[in-house]
């Protein structure tokens, strides 16, 4: 379904450059669960950026269901992500401003929808992270594996058929994180959803269908 | 989606709550000058009720006299003589005395109602000035030679007037007493002009009324003031002649000639030039608020860098970026208005907005309210491009 | 310390030329037009020259008469001020003089209309004209009524042009006067002195002017000193006070005071009655409207210092976690304003100066020569390191306040 071919990805500032992805193949089957490990600075951001299509890589391609993605502009994209792709964070990433409802809220302003389907719609991808009681807090007064469930709510709302997660449990301690994989787990396993998630963990990467390991911008298995 | 947006500035409302201010103080401002405009415009559309063109002002003075000085008997035949030379020359078609000049600096005022606190403002013209000021009546008629014999004073009132005092009843043959301190005098409306704006064109329209200026007695209040109206074509260079003829007849009287078209064009100028200053001063103040407000919305944008890659990440469109940035500076805006609005509700107390009108005064609101989110949304463009150009991965990667 | 704080706010500035320039257009256009108002009003309050003795000086502006079914408010007449002011005793000098009016003169065809004045001869005693040729006609060419006239530079130039003009004739309204003197022009900010011809009241008073108690006059007081002013006024009201008006059934009492120049300027103002002094209430009026123009654009420059310290919060959160004391980055901030206002202030005065140029030159206001004086750029000078105080209070409170590790965060609301 999502695929990247050959995919490399240079940053080029004005005095250097910096191959952050070379060569990568990597495909993203419905159902699948894949963890992506490395050191820091070895491209898995940058990974879970290209699949998330919010960036382009500089060699090779990108293909959603067969199509090139960089045929696209921005506004296709965009809808492409609304649709298609679900994010969660290390850092929560939660607008704090807003209470935890009006978050998750969020992936459903950009989709023509009364007001009264976008709530209930969020408060059923609450009650799926099992925070019915907590809908009217702020993130402010929530725990780190309160706000990641939170995260995840928003993540999911939307049904999105892939489920990018960037460390989600890096800042959480291993109790929590271990109630935030079995979520993730979850979703995969009774809603089939494709979940490919960056970790640190080699404990949380082992219960997952596929690992790739990234070293300097390089797979290396 | 504006109903997020409202939450999100609503949570969010410590942030701002100079920019409200700042923003409620512009509109009250614009309000100010929207109101003063409105209201000259407003003024300037009225019917004058006289026509300045070819008409001049002579002021005759007996030397630096004093206004309110009685004239002896032979100052007033030598008024009469005066009148009797301008009318023989063949360069005028009409001429009378009046006491107060239109757009001139001297007026007289009598109490109307006096709990009311309504004036009425008075003159006093010759039976030619009818034709010499274009006076346009809309009923009965304008003074004539014989009115002298009347044993009753007669008054021409203006429409304005005819409301005040006989509201859609008969006004022509009627007798209206004007009270002034114990005194009552008895007067006889015999006509009804259109309308008498003396002041000019943007000062505020009075109720108006004439007494008769009768050449057969020496007036009380003399008219210093000889209006003439001359045939069209008559050169500028004829002032020179008027002026040496009004002399050789009254060596120690000085005389000054004014153009009504002149001395309308200086009275523009001077009502003119105070809104002018004004609205170049608020302009420069809404300049200042609007650099403002697009300096804080930079700013804003590039701590909220974060919070616009998420957004970006969760399917918003570039565009929807833009709409969210311009949503809420208007949601803000309308914040700073509604302040604005509480504020301008207590104005129609003031005697100046009364005397506008709760309509108009209402309709300048408007105006201005939506000079202010004009003016807003323009400053909320640029910044809301830039937030838009954020591109996603960037913002994400920057934690 | 203070100059690499000076260094730093200079950096600081450079490097963000949009606020900086936005902060600059604010302070500057407020302080011009403050500075302006402050020119305008300190010319109509101290006029100087000829009004160069204002301080010791009273004046009769007004006359309101009262009879049975009359209201009168008009300026004196020559009789009321012959009578009750000329010969005040204690009064180092009294004069009388028409309020002026416009006089007209044909000029090979050409059209000139002469701001026209009648004086004493005690005129140009009181009032310091500056002459630029001749001598003021005297108080002997007042009372056998000489047709002489003193001329302004304007009038010299109109009717003679760059000739000189004593001795030479000049008529007006039909009479022609021998100009003895030539002064300079003077603006119509001092309506006492503002005039384009001079000339003796004796050549117009009849008999009849004489006894007249309303219209076309008025005079000034200059007394020995201040301390003076409370028996003169005490004296010209008893005087007013005993006037009987003959042949004026119309009115029976008169009203009139001496009045400083601040009280007749502050009585217009509030449009109250006659000898009642509310200059104080005009000063605190004065002050208040200044105060309520800064605020817009005071609460400008507190928004944007605001957004600079939020900008800067990481900056500020490193300062303190190494050390820096809540008070040292107080004091970065206020110098960084202080030195942005004084920038913006001289750019505010120079901007000021050229708007009263430009009024000066546009003719609305007759013979003005509004200038930037001392007193005028100090209080500019004050009001400019008074807003930027202002405008760095707040802000700087506000970053005292700030927690080291939400700052370094750049997590600050």
């Amino acid at each position: 379904m999502l695929e990247l071919k050959n995919v490399g990805k240079v940053y080029r500032t004005e005095r250097l450059e910096t191959q952050a992805l070379e060569g990568i193949n990597l495909k993203v089957r419905p159902g699948d669960f894949l963890a992506v490990m490395g050191p820091s600075g070895s491209g898995k951001s940058t990974l879970l950026h290209l699949l998330g299509l919010l960036d382009q890589p500089t060699q090779g391609m990108v293909e959603l269901d067969g199509r090139q993605v960089m045929d696209h502009d921005d506004v296709t994209l965009s809808h492409l992500r609304n649709e298609m792709l679900g994010f969660v964070f290390q850092s929560f990433h939660l607008v704090a401003d807003l209470s935890v409802l009006d978050n998750v809220e969020i992936p459903l302003l950009y989709r023509p929808l009364s007001n009264r389907v976008r709530r209930d719609l969020a408060l059923r991808s609450l009650g799926r992270v099992g925070l019915s009681s907590r809908v009217h807090h702020y993130p402010s007064q929530l725990s780190g594996g309160q706000q990641q469930r939170v995260a995840i709510a928003r993540a999911i709302v939307g049904s999105p058929r892939i489920l990018l997660a960037d460390e989600p449990t890096g800042n959480l301690d291993s109790q929590t994180g271990e109630e935030i994989i079995a979520i993730l787990e979850e979703l995969n396993r009774k809603e089939g959803m494709s979940v490919v998630m960056v970790t640190h963990d080699q404990r949380f990467a082992e219960r997952t269908h596929r690992i790739i390991r990234l070293f300097d911008g390089r797979q290396i298995n | 989606m504006i109903r997020h947006l409202i939450r999100l500035t609503w949570n969010r409302r410590r942030t701002y709550p100079l920019l409200i201010a700042e923003i409620t103080i512009s509109f009250l401002v614009v309000l100010v000058v929207v109101s003063s405009a409105a209201t000259f415009l407003r003024r300037y559309r009225l019917p004058m009720g006289f026509d300045p063109r070819n008409v001049w002002a002579v002021t005759c003075d007996v030397n630096a006299s004093g206004f309110f000085d009685e004239r002896s008997q032979e100052e007033h035949e030598r008024q009469l003589l005066l009148l009797r030379e301008v009318r023989g020359l063949p360069e005028v078609a009409h001429a009378s005395y009046v006491f107060s000049a239109p757009y001139g600096p001297h007026s007289s005022t009598t109490t109307l109602d006096k709990e009311k606190d309504l004036s009425v403002e008075t003159n006093v013209a010759g039976d030619d000035a009818l034709a010499t000021l274009g006076l346009r009546l809309v009923e009965g008629r304008w003074f004539e030679p014989g009115d002298g014999q009347l044993n009753i004073e007669p008054i021409v009132i203006d429409q304005r007037m005819r409301r005040l005092v006989f509201r859609d009843g008969k006004a022509v043959g009627e007798e209206w007493a004007e009270t002034n301190d114990e005194r009552s005098r008895k007067h006889l409306v015999i006509g009804v002009l259109e309308a008498f704006r003396r002041g000019g064109e943007l000062k505020e329209p009075l109720p108006y009324f004439f007494y008769r200026d009768h050449p057969e007695k020496a007036s009380s209040l003399p008219l210093k003031t000889l209006v003439i109206r001359l045939r069209p074509g008559t050169p500028t260079a004829f002032e020179e002649t008027l002026i040496s003829r009004l002399r050789a007849l009254a060596p120690a009287w000085s005389f000054t000639v004014e153009p009504l078209t002149e001395a309308r064009r200086r009275h523009l100028q001077e009502m003119t030039t105070p809104l002018l200053i004004g609205g170049l001063l608020a302009g420069s103040l809404l300049l200042m608020v609007a650099l403002g407000l697009v300096g804080v919305l930079w700013q804003t944008i590039i701590r909220r860098t974060h919070e616009i890659g998420i957004r970006r990440s969760l399917g918003a469109t570039a565009g929807d970026i833009q709409r969210q940035i311009v949503g809420e500076v208007m949601v803000v805006t309308s914040l700073g208005l509604a302040l604005g609005f509480a504020l301008a509700l207590q104005a129609p107390l003031l005697p100046p907005v009364r005397a506008l009108g709760l309509h108009f005064y209402g309709l300048c609101v408007v105006l201005a309210a939506a000079g202010i989110y004009a003016l807003n949304f323009l400053c909320a463009m640029y910044p809301s491009r830039l937030a838009a150009k954020v591109v996603p991965a960037d913002a994400l990667r920057y934690e | 310390m203070l100059r690499s704080y000076l260094l730093l706010a200079w950096k600081v500035l450079r490097r963000r030329p949009f606020f900086t320039a936005t902060s600059l257009f604010g302070i500057a256009f407020t302080l011009s037009v403050l500075t302006v108002a402050s020119a305008l009003y300190e010319s109509i309050a101290n006029p100087g020259e000829p009004l160069t003795r204002a301080g010791r000086v009273l004046g009769v502006y007004d006359v309101r008469g009262l009879g049975p079914h009359m209201c009168v408010f008009s300026s004196p007449g020559y009789g009321l001020l012959d009578r009750c002011a000329r010969s005040l005793p204690g009064a180092e000098k009294v004069t009388v003089f028409g309020k002026g009016e416009p006089m007209t003169s044909f000029l090979e065809g050409r059209k000139i209309v002469s701001q026209f004045r009648r004086t004493d001869g005690a005129y140009w005693e009181l009032l310091q004209f500056r002459f630029l040729e001749g001598a003021p006609f005297t108080a002997d060419d007042d009372s056998t009524g000489a047709f002489v006239a003193v001329v302004n530079a304007t009038t010299r130039r109109r009717f003679f042009g760059s000739e000189p003009a004593t001795g030479k004739s000049i008529v007006l309204g039909g009479r022609t006067y021998r100009v003895v003197g030539v002064v300079k022009d003077v603006p119509i900010t001092c309506p006492e002195g503002y005039a384009d011809v001079w000339t003796p009241i004796g050549t117009s008073l009849t008999p009849d002017r004489q006894k007249s108690y309303l219209g076309g006059y008025q005079c000034l007081v200059l007394a020995h000193s201040r301390a003076d002013f409370a028996n003169l006024r005490a004296e010209f009201a008893r005087r007013v006070a005993e006037v009987q008006i003959p042949d004026q059934q119309e009115l029976q009492t008169l009203t009139a005071a001496l009045e400083s120049r601040q009280a007749y300027v502050a009585r217009g103002t509030f449009n109250t009655e006659i000898g009642r002094d509310m200059s104080a209430r005009l000063s605190f009026a004065v002050f208040f409207v200044m105060l309520l123009f800064m605020t817009l654009p005071a609460i400008n420059l507190v928004n944007l210092t605001m957004s600079r310290v939020l900008e800067r919060s990481s900056e500020i959160g490193i300062r303190r976690a190494f050390g820096a004391s809540a008070r040292s980055l107080i004091g970065q901030f206020l110098v960084e304003n202080l030195v942005l206002t004084g920038i913006a202030g001289i750019a505010g005065l120079l901007l000021a100066a050229v708007l009263l140029s430009i009024v000066n030159r546009s003719g609305l206001v007759p013979y003005a020569h509004f200038g930037i004086d001392l007193r005028v750029f100090l209080d500019g000078l004050a009001l400019a390191l008074f807003f930027g105080l202002w405008s760095g209070v707040y802000p700087a409170w506000r970053m005292s306040r700030m927690d080291p590790i939400r700052a370094l965060q750049g997590r600050l609301s």
